[in-house]
């Protein structure tokens, strides 16, 4: 006997739900144990029966969830045949036409339409036999550009000829191409827009604003051929976050190619993504930069896993640095680690830890991850971790940090492309094998495809040629991790959704980065640049025919490491999903120029003027006069981040973008393009040329074909419309079953839209071009901070004849100084001298430098402002009329000796203090302590709190504003019209409206369509409509 | 997805999904709520899901977690309401033998009483029942143990 009763009887339960199978060999030799399983059995029966209660009896009265029925795909047979049918005949008919009238030479066009000045412009010329669909081989193609000259090329045995041609320096090109062959003569006659290329590279003082404050916009403009300075027009403009234009203003670039303007924030403003564009020459860059209310971080918090890739069960180790933004280390705070991992759809704690920082702020974390992660399956095999640090100063103050980590049993990945994104069956085609690792790095790897050997350069590219469709490929890393994968494109195309490539690894600051976007599958793919886990930019790359590509011109300040992640939601048959991509790139400071930034003394004092004298030189140390652009930025700016961060933000918004409801006007129709068949689309793919063009036909001017070109312009009409009609028939099914609409309110409503919509259509346009939402711009903080400028500069007042006073710190921007042109001197030099604030923190300098001949410069350094002693006050955004809090007020004592200190709180209004308004508190050497003040918050509305800390040494004293909103709920009214010389809108504001709460926004739009829209927008956002 | 293949999801799995979100909401409507929300969920990323065989623990955390949501949302103002349509055992032809076993599994503890839902009507095995509730696969076992001892002590 292998097993004993009491062994077994523990394991009976588990037997019967058959998760113990050895327990039957025990029980063959053992009665009692037999007569126990029984009973177990019989309860087991009773269980089974009573729990069949516990299930809700039927379907509840509302249905759970009810997708539309199927009604359509009972009768969809018949439809289908009927369109099919009528399809038929129709191209048909219309086919047999076009081929009759038509001779016999078929000359297709493949090609750009507009051409890049000083570079060749190429066209792909293909003739053939319009009857039998065979190449022409010999045939003449002589292309006579308009004032340029003229090319001759001859097609080949594929019936393609290439003609080559240098672009004219002009607005547009018009080209005669003339192709002659025994088949008949040709004649073509094109016109190209001639573009000049601008590197527009554009920067912003900081990459988050709150309301009220400015965007100091500057924008860097180099021709991309010569690298020389733009001299033009450069538009820079400002876009909400509902992508209403808020602000454009259009300046000629200077000597250097640089532009600006400084855009002010409204008080009351839509927040989210923002969107700074600078356009010029044709080319336009943009930038995403968030507007929200935010409270500076008081510290920085820094979590560095030891990897960004872990496999499953492995101890991941982390350390976590926290530091004031001042230069000192956060001593002695409580750290709590947390790691979660993406579980479905959300984020689910598997670990966590506790720590203390010693006294250079830092301690480590050594955490063991769990053996298996449920959301592998979801993630091709990966898991999401989420680090979070949250860490807590003696003074109370707490400040969090997320870093994302990858899990994955499969750190190495191989991907398949046919070179046209598609495998063309029976065409030798290449195939670009890229690895990477699953973080979204590159993998350097060799190994062998169909017995080729192979290895992939620095960006885990290689292209080889593999005559198969089904192949098997195995790489390895020099680290040791392999991989492989088998292909096979015989089967459904979509083995993988899709693959971003970047051109490089590594790029200079002033780069074009030129991305490409892979995939079997035609359609969007949203972009984001994330660096630091701030979002620069989102994009979207619009994929057709297997690829799509975005340049991104990179700005100095993008120096770093730059993480690329690209999305796309897919809709197949009705179900959405997400597929996802990541690369990671660096972006190294140009080399061209350096910046030499000399301030003044290393550590200034708080009110201090600020004074930083500049050297640029170049590459080989030799002084060069340039154009310095120069921000100065609270530190504490940089490091905050998202309230959401990192993954978990870009997955919700995903999830908003799901729910979205999106519509598009697709390229109708596209029935005068030929009929592309793969040999075709592996010569325009070879000639690498967007395959973007028209088909000629000879031109005997007859009349028949005139006829039927006439015809065809009228079946095309016809189809367009026979397409919006059976786009209502759609929409009418999806909303009868749907929500049961029935067909005469469905008439009126489709009615009545019409002429709405005839109505409006001319104002969309306009609408949308211009539409400005001016907001009136509460000017009373700008009057506020000059007068405290005007005031904080005069000396304290002594008291009592004891210690002085101590002068109030109470001017805290966040750019403290911007200037986009600073031309330095012959020698390159130049100096700046500005009013220092009185924040105690470190000031990040940012330079950029560009030469009149396009060389490029950048250097970040810090200059920090800091006192032995002070105080601060830790407020929250606002508060809400009534809150009783107690306020915390951080002492920090870096003096080499301890002191009694004496604090005074006052507010200068709308405050009651509650339980005093004077603490004393002693303070050691080194020491962050707090002191709270109990007060209520009593009136609405923007108030300043003052703390004075008297110490026996040292003193110092702070003020901040806090607002208090009103405690209600906001009943907005809004009321429409159209402004014809004067215009009259009355508003009733409800009796028990809380008492001077109430306030009026006035938004003045140029046509009644943007009016609409904002409307439509209040309609949906206001709970009450 | 197409929707009759969705349709018949949902009957499929809609009674065990709402018994489910009912043993942590407990109220009727509220399960209802939990339930759909747990289906619209699944609809949104049933394409997210490779292991087509783990579908039931799949939709099983859906649930979990769409009633966590629902009970953080609503701890505030929770109202136990008397339950009526949902756990009142059924009389079942005479067997007072059933009726007395459900009202000692309506007495259990809400983890208890899922384990008993997922094993005896669902018919999961021990790992996809862990998988689903997030527990190890030896608590499953030890607690179903447990049940069926109970029953057995209690019904003599």
């Amino acid at each position: 006997m292998t097993m004993n009763c009491r062994d077994a009887e523990a394991k009976l339960s588990w037997y019967l739900d058959g998760e113990a199978p050895e327990v039957a060999e025990h029980l063959e030799g053992c009665a009692d144990c037999r007569a126990k399983l029984e009973k177990l059995r019989d309860a087991s029966l009773l269980i089974s029966k009573a729990a069949q209660t516990f299930l809700p009896k039927k379907t509840s009265a509302r249905r759970p969830f009810a997708p539309p029925p199927g009604m359509l795909r009972r009768h969809a047979r018949s439809l289908r045949l009927a369109a099919a049918v009528l399809l038929a005949g129709f191209f048909g008919c219309w086919g047999w036409m076009n081929v009759r009238v038509a001779d016999p030479q078929q000359v297709l066009v493949v090609g750009s339409q507009s051409w890049v000045a000083g570079a060749h412009g190429v066209l792909r010329v293909i003739v053939e036999d319009g009857r039998s669909r065979t190449p022409q081989p010999g045939a003449k193609v002589t292309a006579r550009l308009e004032g340029g000259g003229t090319f001759e090329a001859v097609s080949g045995a594929d019936g393609s000829a290439e003609v080559r041609v240098p672009v004219p320096d002009a607005e547009r090109a018009t080209m005669t191409l003339t192709v002659v062959s025994p088949l008949g003569r040709d004649e073509i006659v094109r016109t190209f827009a001639i573009e000049r290329p601008v590197r527009i590279m554009l920067s912003t003082d900081k990459p988050v604003y709150q309301p009220e404050q400015t965007i100091h916009v500057r924008a860097l403009a180099l021709s991309a051929l010569t690298m020389k300075p733009f001299q033009g027009d450069v538009t820079l403009e400002l876009e909400d976050a509902n992508g209403n234009r808020i602000a454009r203003r259009t300046a000629p670039a200077s000597a250097f190619g640089i532009a600006s303007a400084d855009f002010d924030l409204a008080d009351e403003l839509v927040a989210g993504a923002w969107r700074v564009r600078a356009s010029a020459g044709g080319v336009s860059s943009e930038r995403t930069v968030d507007v929200k209310r935010y409270v500076l971080p008081k510290m920085r918090v820094e979590v560095k896993p030891a990897r960004s890739m872990y496999a499953p069960g492995e101890t991941l180790v982390a350390d976590v640095h926290a530091s004031y933004f001042f230069g000192k280390p956060v001593a002695g705070a409580a750290v709590v680690l947390e790691i979660s991992a993406w579980v479905a759809d959300r984020f689910e704690t598997v670990g966590s830890g506790t720590g203390r920082t010693d006294q250079g702020g830092r301690t480590s974390f050594e955490i063991e991850l769990p053996d298996r992660f449920f959301g592998m399956d979801l993630l091709q095999g990966d898991a999401m971790l989420r680090v979070e640090a949250a860490v807590t100063d003696a003074a109370g103050h707490t400040e969090r940090k997320a870093e994302a980590v990858t899990v994955t049993a499969t750190p190495l990945r191989i991907h398949v492309i046919p070179e046209g994104g598609e495998y063309v069956p029976g065409v030798p085609q290449d195939m670009f094998v890229v690895t990477s690792y699953a973080d979204g790095r590159p993998a350097r790897t060799s190994g062998a495809a169909l017995g080729v050997a192979f290895a992939t350069d620095d960006a885990g590219v290689v292209r080889l040629p593999i005559p198969a469709a089904s192949f098997r490929v195995e790489a390895a890393d020099a680290g040791g991790s392999s991989a492989h994968l088998a292909v096979d494109f015989t089967r459904e195309a979509a083995l993988q959704d899709f693959i971003l490539r970047t051109d490089r690894v590594s790029y200079r600051a002033g780069d074009t980065l030129r991305l490409t976007v892979l995939s079997a599958r035609d359609g969007l793919v949203y972009v984001d640049f994330v660096k630091a886990g701030q979002t620069l930019l989102t994009k979207s790359v619009d994929v057709r025919a297997g690829a799509g590509t975005l340049d991104v011109d990179l700005p100095p300040e993008l120096q770093g490491t730059l993480r690329i992640g690209a999305y796309r939601v897919q809709d197949r048959n009705g179900r959405s999903s997400i597929t996802r991509d990541t690369r990671v790139v660096v972006v190294d400071l140009p080399e061209d120029l350096q910046i030499r930034p000399l301030p003044r003394k290393a550590v200034f004092e708080p009110g201090e003027d600020i004074e930083v004298n500049f050297e640029v030189v170049d590459g080989q140390g030799r002084p060069v006069p340039a154009a310095l652009g120069l921000a100065v930025v609270d530190e504490a700016v940089f490091a905050l981040h998202a309230s959401r961060p990192g993954l978990e933000k870009t997955y919700f918004q995903i999830e908003e973008d799901l729910l979205k409801s999106r519509w598009q006007i697709k390229d109708a129709f596209a029935l005068s393009a030929p009929v592309l068949t793969p040999e075709r689309v592996s010569v325009a793919v070879k000639a690498d040329v967007p395959l973007v063009s028209s088909i000629e036909y000879r031109d005997k001017a007859n009349r028949l074909r005139r006829s039927v070109r006439e015809f065809n312009q009228a079946a095309t009409g016809i189809l367009m419309l026979l397409g919006v009609l059976t786009g209502l028939i759609a929409l009418f099914m999806v909303l009868h079953y749907t929500s049961g609409c029935s067909l005469p309110f469905f008439l009126v409503a489709i009615v009545g839209g019409g002429v709405l919509a005839a109505l409006l259509l001319p104002a969309l346009a306009s609408a949308r071009k211009s539409s400005v939402a001016t907001d009136l711009r509460n000017k009373a903080k700008q009057a506020e901070i000059e007068r405290l400028l005007a005031e904080g500069r005069t000396p304290p007042a002594g008291a009592d004849g004891g210690l002085p006073a101590p002068r109030v710190r109470e001017w805290f921007p966040e750019t403290l100084y911007w200037n986009p042109q600073i031309v330095t001197d012959d020698q390159g030099r130049a100096s700046v001298r500005f009013p220092g604030a009185d924040s105690i923190t470190t000031w990040r300098l940012a330079a950029s430098a560009v030469t009149r001949d396009g060389r490029l410069g950048a250097a970040e350094s810090g200059v920090r402002v800091f006192q032995p002693f002070f105080v601060d006050l830790d407020l929250p955004v606002a508060l809400t009329q009534g809150d009783e809090v107690w306020l915390p007020v951080a002492v920090y004592n870096y003096l080499k000796e301890g002191q009694s200190v004496k604090l005074t709180f006052a507010a200068e209004s709308g405050f009651d203090l509650l339980d005093g308004a004077e603490r004393t508190v002693e303070v050691a050497p080194g020491e962050v302590t707090s002191v709270r003040f109990h007060v209520r918050a009593r009136d609405f509305g923007r108030h300043r709190l003052l703390v004075t800390a008297v110490g026996s040494t040292f003193s110092d004293a702070v003020r901040r504003p806090l607002d208090v909103v009103p405690d209600g709920k906001p009943m907005p009214v809004n009321v429409s019209d159209a402004l014809n010389r004067r215009a009259v809108a009355r508003v009733t504001i409800p009796a028990d409206a809380v008492e001077g709460a109430t306030r009026l926004w006035v938004r003045l739009y140029p046509s009644r369509f943007s009016e609409i829209v904002s409307g439509l927008e209040n309609l949906v956002r206001l709970p009450y409509g | 997805m197409k929707a009759e293949t969705f349709d018949r999801f949902v009957r499929e799995h809609e009674r065990m999904v709402r018994a489910l979100a009912y043993s942590w909401v407990r109220s009727a409507s509220a399960a209802d709520d939990v339930a759909q929300e747990a289906f619209l969920r699944a609809y949104r990323s049933i394409g997210s899901l490779r292991d087509l065989t783990k579908v039931k623990p799949w939709l099983y955390t859906l649930t979990r977690n769409a009633a966590m949501d629902w009970l953080r949302r609503e701890k505030r103002h929770r109202v136990e309401e008397l339950n009526v349509d949902v756990a009142a055992p059924a009389a079942k032809e005479g067997d007072d033998r059933v009726d007395r076993v459900a009202r000692i599994v309506e007495e259990l503890r809400e983890d208890y009483r899922q384990l008993v839902l997922l094993r005896f009507v669902d018919g999961l095995s021990y790992a996809e029942i862990a998988e689903a509730l997030g527990m190890s696969v030896g608590a499953v076992g030890e607690k179903l143990h447990r049940v069926r001892k109970m029953v057995v002590e209690r019904m003599g």
